[in-house]
């Protein structure tokens, strides 16, 4: 008789998410780890309890925000890092910077691993950081979390980036994964005259049927988040914008 | 050392097929684990035999033996066991050892074995572009029941 366990550690670490909200594209360098960043900030400043997991297993990134922290084991598993109020887990706190190379079956392992053994206890919400593409994470939570499980999709007003991230939007209704909404980024900036500049072009306001819920302005001060450990409302238009968008998600 | 929730799923799974195949008692449960894992066998044979108590695996055969894990260059070839590089991982690694509230160190591969394919390359030719052979974590090899 051959017995899959690793199933039962998944329902037992995740049981008491409330929500997952998965920040998906299709496309990469459309920002999606800023956003579920700043997503995972906006809705803790709510008083919401939320976690953010970086699923980007090739490239993860969201430890950069959370520096000189580090994760700790416990009987039931790993306790993911906490600060701010925040609970974080991404393997770029056990990597270092070298390279993550993990192929074919490995990676859904690993994705399996990534859920059966972080101990999130209770959240409002979990804010999935996925990795462009279309590939074994987006397959692995709508399989595991069919209930819970939502999908903010990023874009850019880019052609090449709509197009991808329409492909995106199909496979998610095939799946039958609600959308809770279309982000668009870098959609514009307001130059120091007061003109609206959109150098991406005009973009949309829906996307296959599903409604663009914000539209985030290009803000040269995001990059200071990193590279000078910022807080995000340093940002402040960025950050305006999505604070709206994060209301939506609470209210999806 | 997480050693004891992976026998609690291990209890609670064995138990869940033994109910389905409306057995009445567990005979052998065999458990492999694969030595990249870094997982103690002692502490989860002592975790199951603790947690089956009063369930339809108490008092079952419990055997649970390590396996070493092997590597295979996918480029050129070259064979080798995670064993024989273990120190060395341990030494290069010592920095991102994950602490626990009983003070032990673990690498991160025992909670992620796959995160081996960023610890180490092939000996050989320095490739990442390598396979593991055979048992990496803990997988129950067999459960024999009474009907």
């Amino acid at each position: 008789m051959e017995i899959e366990f690793k199933n039962k550690l998944v329902e037992k670490n995740t049981a008491k998410i409330k929500k997952i909200i998965m920040v998906c594209s299709g496309k990469g360098g459309v920002g999606k780890s800023i956003i579920s960043y700043a997503l995972t900030k906006a809705i803790s400043k709510n008083g919401k309890k939320v976690g953010l997991l970086d699923l980007d297993i090739h490239g993860p990134v969201e430890q950069l925000f959370f520096r000189k922290r580090s994760l700790f084991g416990n009987k039931e598993g790993l306790e993911p890092v906490y600060s701010d109020s925040i609970k974080v887990m991404s393997l770029g706190f056990l990597s270092k910077d070298e390279p993550i190379p993990i192929k074919g079956r490995y990676k859904e392992e690993i994705l399996e691993n990534l859920l059966s053994e972080v101990t999130w206890n209770s959240l409002d919400f979990l804010v999935v950081d996925m990795p462009p593409g279309i590939s074994d994470e987006l397959f692995f939570l709508s399989r595991n979390f069919r209930e819970k499980l939502s999908a903010v999709v990023v874009t850019t007003p880019s052609l090449l980036s709509l197009n991808v991230v329409k492909r995106m939007v199909k496979l998610l209704h095939q799946e039958k994964v609600k959308i809770v909404g279309i982000i668009e980024n870098l959609s514009y900036f307001v130059c120091k005259h007061g003109e609206v500049i959109r150098p991406f072009g005009e973009g949309v306001e829906e996307l296959e049927g599903e409604k663009v819920i914000g539209k985030l302005p290009i803000d040269p001060k995001l990059e200071e988040i990193v590279a000078l450990e910022e807080e995000i409302d340093y940002a402040n238009t960025f950050w305006n914008s999505i604070k709206r968008v994060a209301e939506i998600i609470e209210r999806s | 050392m997480h050693e004891w929730s992976l026998a609690q799923a291990i209890v609670e799974s064995v138990v869940e097929a033994a109910n389905n195949k409306k057995a009445k008692r567990v005979k052998t449960l065999e458990v492999e684990v694969g030595s990249l894992a870094m997982l103690d066998k002692d502490i989860i044979l002592e975790a199951i035999k603790t947690l089956s108590e009063s369930t339809k695996l108490e008092g079952a055969e419990i055997k649970i033996y390590e396996e070493e894990t092997k590597f295979r260059c996918k480029k050129c070839g070259k064979t080798w066991s995670f064993n024989e590089e273990k120190e060395e991982i341990e030494k290069r690694w010592e920095d991102s050892k994950i602490k626990d509230e009983y003070g032990t160190d673990d690498l991160p591969i025992h909670y992620f074995p796959e995160l081996i394919f960023t610890m180490t390359s092939c000996p050989s030719c320095k490739s990442k572009d390598f396979e593991i052979i055979g048992s990496r974590e803990i997988t129950i090899k067999s459960v024999t029941i009474e009907v």
